[in-house]
C-alpha cells in the first residue's frame, strides 16, 4: 500500500517537472511557431549560473538562476529566431540546433566538459513523513512549485492584457497583428515565460541531481518536445498535461515493465510518441488554431 | 486630399500578379465598393493595405492622410487608424467576446466609454461577453468583428465579405450597420459579393477582372447601373 | 555527335561531380598518413551527406534521423567483418550465424545498405505519413530510439561501450569508389521519374496528388533509397575507424551533417557534395589547429572544440543569410568554356528569394489568400 503510494508521489514529481519542461516549449510553438531546441541550453547555462552564485543566500540564487533563463531567452530571441520568423518550424528546429550547439560548446569551452558538483538545497533531498510515507521534500517543493506555476501562468494568461494577446497570437497571429498586437514584443515575452520556466526547471534539476554537465540540457529539452506532441503542439493546457502524462507513464514503466524490457523504457516511450503522431496529431489536448496556421 | 488614397497598387504572388495597377481613393464618410469576381483580386488589395502582404510583394503607393503606407507592418497600420475586417471573420474562437473586445482597444488601451458605445451598438454581445466567441452564430460572430474593429477607433474600415454565410434578414441588419458607420464620419472600403446591396451603399464602386479595375462608377452611375443590371426593385 | 553532346550535358552534374571527387582523391591519396586519414573522413562524410539530401532534397520533408541508419550500418558491417575470433571474446552472446560469420569489406557494405534499406523500409510505412514538424519530430524519436537500442542491446552491440576490432582496411580509393557509387545512385534516383514525381510533390504537393501522384509512396520510395546510401556511409566509416560506440552516431552527427547539407544547399546533389567537403575540410582543418599539430605554414594553437563552435556559427551565418545554401538549389552547370549552353534544367533553380520546396521555406505567417 505505502509502495504504491511512494510511486504514485514518484510519479506525480516527475510528471510536475516535465510539465515545466514541455511548458517551456509549448508556450514559444504557440506564438512564434519556433521549436525551440536550444531550451535545453537555457537549462544548462541557468544551472552553471546557479553553481556560480551557490554560495549566496538561497532566495537569491533562484532569482539570479531565474534571471538568467529569462535574459538568455531574450537574447536567443532577438539574434537568432527573430532573423527567421518567416521560417517553417522544421528551419526552426534547425536554429535551435545550431544555437544549442553553439552555447554548449561555448559552455564547455569556458568551464569544461566534465562534469560538476553542485552544493545546493542538499536539505531538501531528505525525506518527511507524511501519514506513513516518506517523500523527499524535494518532491514536494517540485510539486508546489508547478503548481503555484502553473496558476501564475493561468492567471497571466487570462487576466492580463499580454496574456490574452499571447492566446490571441497563439491561436492566429496574423490576426492579432491587425488588431495592433506588435509582433517582437509578443514574440519576446513568449520566450522570456520560457527563460523563467527554464530558470525554474533549472534550480529544481540541480537540487535533484546535485551534479552538472554541458549537456545535461539535451535530455530535457527531448522530453519537452515528445511531451507537447503528446499534450497537442500549440496548447499551453495540452503541454502541462502531456508533460504531467509522460512523467507517470516513465515511473510507471520503472515499476512495471519486466526486467529485459526495462533498459529499453525510452525507445518504448519515444515510440508512443510516434503512434501519437500518426494516430492522434492533435494531441490530448489540441491547440484552437487557425487552419492557415499548420 | 483624400483620406486614403492608393496609387498603381500591385501585389504579386511568386510569378503570378494578383493585383495590377489598381488606384481609388475613400475620404471620410463614403463607402467605396470592390466587385468582381472570385479571384479577381480583391482581397488581395484589402490585405496589402492593412499590411497583412509582405512588403517584397508590394509595388506602388499607398497613403493615408498623406503619409505613405504601404508595406509597413499591419501593427502599426492599425495604430495609425486602418482596421481590417478579415474575410471569414478571423475571431479568436477560444477567447471569449470579452477578450476578443478587449483586443481590438489594443492600439489605445481600450477606455470604457469605447467599449460601452460599441456594446449599444450590439447589444448581443453585452449579453454573451463571458462566452467563447467560437459558440456565437455566424452573423453574432460577424458583429463581434465588426465591433472588434471599431474599437481600434479607426478611421478607415476595410470590411473583406461581412455578409458571407449571412442568413438574409441577418445581411439587412448588417448592411444598415455599415451605413451608421458611414454616417458617422468612417470612411469604408468595402468588398462584397452582393454587389447589389453593396453598389447601393457605395458612392463609388469599382468593378474587378484579373487583378485590375476594369469600369470605375461614381455617384449617380452607381444607382443607374444598379437599377440596369439588377431591375430596380428598392432595397430595405 | 550532338546527340552524344547532349547526353553528356545532361549527365554533367554526375560526371562533374565524379571528375572532382575523382581528382582531389588521386591528389590526396599520395598525401602523408595524416591527409589521407582526413580525405577518407571527408569522402565518408559526403556519402552520409549524400545518403541525407536523397530524401530530404527531393522531398523537402526534414528528418533528423538519418543517423540512425549510419548506425545500423556501421554496426552491421562490423558485426559481419571482426574475425570470429575476437567475436568470441567481445560479443559472446552474438546471436547464432552473427558469430562465425566473416565477409569482406565490400560485401560488407552491401549488406549494410541492404539491411539499413530493410529497417526504412519496414519503418517508412507508418512514418511517411507525416509531414512538416511531425515528420521533423518523428524522425528526432527515430534517431533517440536507435541510440537507446544500441546501448542496451548488450549481445548485439556490447552496449554502451566501444566495440573493436573492426578491420580498419578502408583505403582513399575504396572510399572515394564508394562516393563515386553514391553520386550514381543518388544522380541516378532525382532523374528517374521517382525522383521527378517526388520533386513534383515538393514543388507543389496539391497540383501532385490532383496529377495522381501518391506522395506518401514516392516519399517512401526514396526514404529507403537514402537509407541504403547512409547505412553504406556507416559501414565505410566502420572500416575507417576501426572501433564503434553509440554516442558517436547522435545529436553532434546528426548536427555535423545537416549542416553540411544545409551549407551546400538542401535541394541539389552538387550542393550535398560541396557543402560536405568544404566543411569536412574545414573541420579538419580546425581539428589540427586545436591539437596544436599546424596545417603547412599555419601554426597557430586553437582552444579546444573551436571547431564545433565554427560549425555552429556558420551555419547560423547561412541559415540567416543564404538559406538555400551555397549552391542555391543548382546542379553543376556545363562549363561554358566547352561550347553549349547550359541544359534545360529539368529541376529549375529557384528564383532568388523564392525557395522551392517546403523545407527551408518562407511561411507568410499573415495568412494570405489571393481574392
Amino acid at each position: 500500500m505505502s509502495d504504491v503510494a511512494q510511486h504514485l508521489v514518484n510519479a506525480a514529481s516527475l510528471g510536475s517537472l516535465y510539465a515545466l519542461l514541455a511548458l517551456g516549449i509549448a508556450v514559444i510553438f504557440g506564438v512564434g511557431r519556433i521549436l525551440n531546441f536550444a531550451h535545453g541550453q537555457l537549462i544548462t547555462v541557468s544551472a552553471y549560473v546557479l553553481l556560480v552564485v551557490s554560495g549566496l543566500p538561497w532566495p537569491l540564487v533562484v532569482v539570479l538562476t531565474l534571471l538568467t533563463g529569462v535574459v538568455l531567452a531574450l537574447a536567443m530571441e532577438r539574434f537568432a529566431f527573430r532573423h527567421v520568423r518567416r521560417a517553417d518550424p522544421a528551419t526552426t528546429l534547425i536554429v535551435g540546433f545550431a544555437v544549442a550547439a553553439l552555447i554548449q560548446e561555448i559552455l564547455v569551452l569556458s568551464v569544461g566538459a566534465r562534469s560538476k558538483t553542485v552544493d545546493f538545497a542538499t536539505s531538501t533531498t531528505l525525506p518527511v513523513d507524511i501519514a506513513g510515507i516518506s517523500i523527499p521534500r524535494l518532491d514536494l517543493v517540485t510539486m508546489g512549485v508547478t503548481a503555484v506555476l502553473l496558476i501564475g501562468l493561468t492567471l497571466l494568461l487570462t487576466r492580463t492584457t499580454v496574456g490574452i494577446q499571447l492566446r490571441a497570437a497563439s491561436e492566429d497571429f496574423g490576426m492579432a497583428r491587425l488588431l495592433g498586437v506588435r509582433s517582437t514584443r509578443i514574440v519576446a515575452t513568449a520566450f522570456a515565460i520560457s527563460g523563467l520556466l527554464a530558470g525554474t526547471a533549472a534550480v529544481l534539476l540541480t537540487a535533484k541531481s546535485g551534479t552538472l554537465a554541458p549537456e545535461m540540457g539535451t535530455p530535457a529539452v527531448l522530453i519537452g518536445f515528445f511531451a507537447t506532441v503528446i499534450g497537442g503542439m500549440g496548447s499551453l493546457p495540452g503541454a502541462a498535461v502531456g508533460g504531467f502524462v509522460l512523467g507517470v507513464v516513465t515511473v510507471l514503466m520503472q515499476v512495471l515493465l519486466p526486467d529485459g524490457l526495462l533498459p529499453y523504457r525510452e525507445s518504448l516511450l519515444f515510440t508512443c510518441v510516434i503512434a501519437m503522431l500518426l494516430f492522434r496529431p492533435q494531441g490530448i489536448l489540441p491547440a484552437a488554431t487557425a487552419g492557415q496556421r499548420v | 486630399m483624400p483620406l486614403l488614397e492608393v496609387r498603381d497598387l500591385g501585389v504579386r504572388y511568386g510569378s503570378v500578379a494578383a493585383v495590377r495597377g489598381v488606384s481609388f481613393t475613400c475620404d471620410a464618410g463614403e463607402i467605396v465598393t470592390l466587385v468582381g469576381p472570385n479571384g479577381a483580386g480583391k482581397t488581395s488589395i484589402l490585405n496589402a493595405v492593412a499590411g497583412a502582404l509582405e512588403s517584397a510583394r508590394l509595388t506602388g503607393d499607398v497613403r493615408f492622410d498623406d503619409v505613405p503606407i504601404l508595406g509597413d507592418a499591419p501593427e502599426r497600420i492599425v495604430h495609425r487608424g486602418i482596421s481590417l475586417v478579415p474575410e471569414g471573420r478571423r475571431i479568436f474562437t477560444t477567447l471569449t467576446v470579452g477578450e476578443n473586445l478587449r483586443l481590438g482597444a489594443t492600439p489605445h488601451g481600450g477606455s470604457a466609454e469605447d467599449m460601452v458605445s460599441v456594446l449599444e451598438r450590439f447589444p448581443i454581445l453585452a449579453e454573451f461577453r463571458r462566452r467563447p466567441a467560437g459558440l456565437l452564430s455566424g452573423g453574432q460572430q460577424q458583429q463581434l468583428a465588426l465591433a472588434r474593429a471599431l474599437l481600434a477607433r479607426p478611421r478607415v474600415l476595410l470590411l473583406d465579405e461581412p455578409s458571407l454565410g449571412l442568413a438574409p434578414q441577418v445581411v439587412g441588419d448588417l448592411f444598415r450597420a455599415i451605413a451608421d458607420l458611414r454616417d458617422e464620419g468612417i470612411g469604408i472600403v468595402l468588398v462584397e459579393q452582393h454587389a447589389r446591396r453593396a453598389m447601393k451603399l457605395a458612392s463609388r464602386c469599382h468593378v474587378m477582372g484579373h487583378g485590375t479595375f476594369v469600369q470605375g462608377l461614381e455617384g449617380s452611375d452607381v444607382a443607374e447601373v444598379v437599377g440596369a443590371y439588377f431591375g430596380g426593385d428598392a432595397l430595405p | 555527335m550532338s546527340m552524344l553532346r547532349n547526353t553528356w550535358i545532361r549527365a554533367w552534374p554526375l560526371v562533374g561531380l565524379v571528375l572532382l571527387i575523382s581528382v582531389l582523391s588521386a591528389l590526396l591519396a599520395t598525401g602523408g598518413g595524416e591527409v589521407r586519414a582526413a580525405s577518407m573522413t571527408g569522402l565518408l562524410d559526403v556519402v552520409i551527406v549524400i545518403g541525407l539530401y536523397v530524401f530530404v532534397g527531393n522531398s523537402g520533408v526534414m528528418s533528423f534521423g538519418h543517423i540512425g541508419f549510419v548506425a545500423i550500418g556501421a554496426y552491421t558491417s562490423a558485426l559481419i567483418t571482426i574475425p570470429a575470433v575476437s567475436k568470441s571474446l567481445l560479443l559472446p552472446d552474438l546471436p547464432g550465424f552473427l558469430g562465425s560469420i566473416e565477409v569482406s569489406m565490400w560485401a560488407s557494405f552491401g549488406i549494410a545498405a541492404v539491411v539499413a534499406m530493410l529497417v526504412a523500409a519496414v519503418l517508412s510505412v507508418p512514418l511517411m505519413r507525416l509531414s512538416g514538424i511531425a515528420a521533423a519530430i518523428a524522425t528526432l524519436a527515430l534517431l533517440v530510439i536507435v541510440g537507446d537500442v544500441l546501448s542496451n542491446y548488450k549481445a548485439l552491440t556490447g552496449g554502451q561501450g566501444t566495440l573493436t576490432g573492426v578491420p580498419t582496411d578502408l583505403t582513399v580509393g575504396s572510399a572515394a569508389l564508394l562516393v563515386v557509387i553514391a553520386l550514381a545512385v543518388a544522380f541516378a534516383f532525382q532523374m528517374s521519374r521517382f525522383g521527378l514525381r517526388l520533386r513534383a510533390a515538393r514543388d507543389d504537393e496539391v497540383a501532385a496528388r490532383s496529377l495522381g501522384i501518391a506522395v506518401e509512396n514516392e516519399r517512401r520510395i526514396a526514404f529507403v533509397v537514402s537509407a541504403g546510401i547512409s547505412g553504406a556511409g556507416g559501414a565505410g566509416y566502420a572500416h575507417y575507424v576501426g572501433s564503434l560506440a553509440p554516442d558517436q552516431f547522435y545529436l553532434q552527427l546528426t548536427f555535423l551533417i545537416l549542416a553540411m547539407l544545409i551549407l551546400g544547399g538542401m535541394y541539389s546533389l552538387a550542393g550535398a557534395v560541396l557543402g560536405a567537403t568544404l566543411l569536412s575540410t574545414l573541420s579538419t582543418v580546425l581539428d589540427r589547429l586545436e591539437g596544436g599539430e599546424g596545417v603547412g605554414p599555419l601554426q597557430v594553437k586553437l582552444p579546444a572544440n573551436t571547431r564545433e563552435v565554427a560549425v555552429a556559427v556558420i551555419l547560423l551565418a547561412v541559415l540567416f543569410l543564404r538559406p538555400n545554401g551555397v549552391m542555391g538549389g543548382r546542379e553543376l552547370s556545363w562549363p561554358r568554356v566547352l561550347g553549349g549552353r547550359r541544359p534545360q534544367d529539368d529541376f529549375g533553380p529557384p528564383p532568388p528569394g523564392e525557395p522551392a520546396g517546403s523545407g527551408l521555406v518562407d511561411g507568410d505567417p499573415i495568412s494570405v489568400k489571393a481574392g
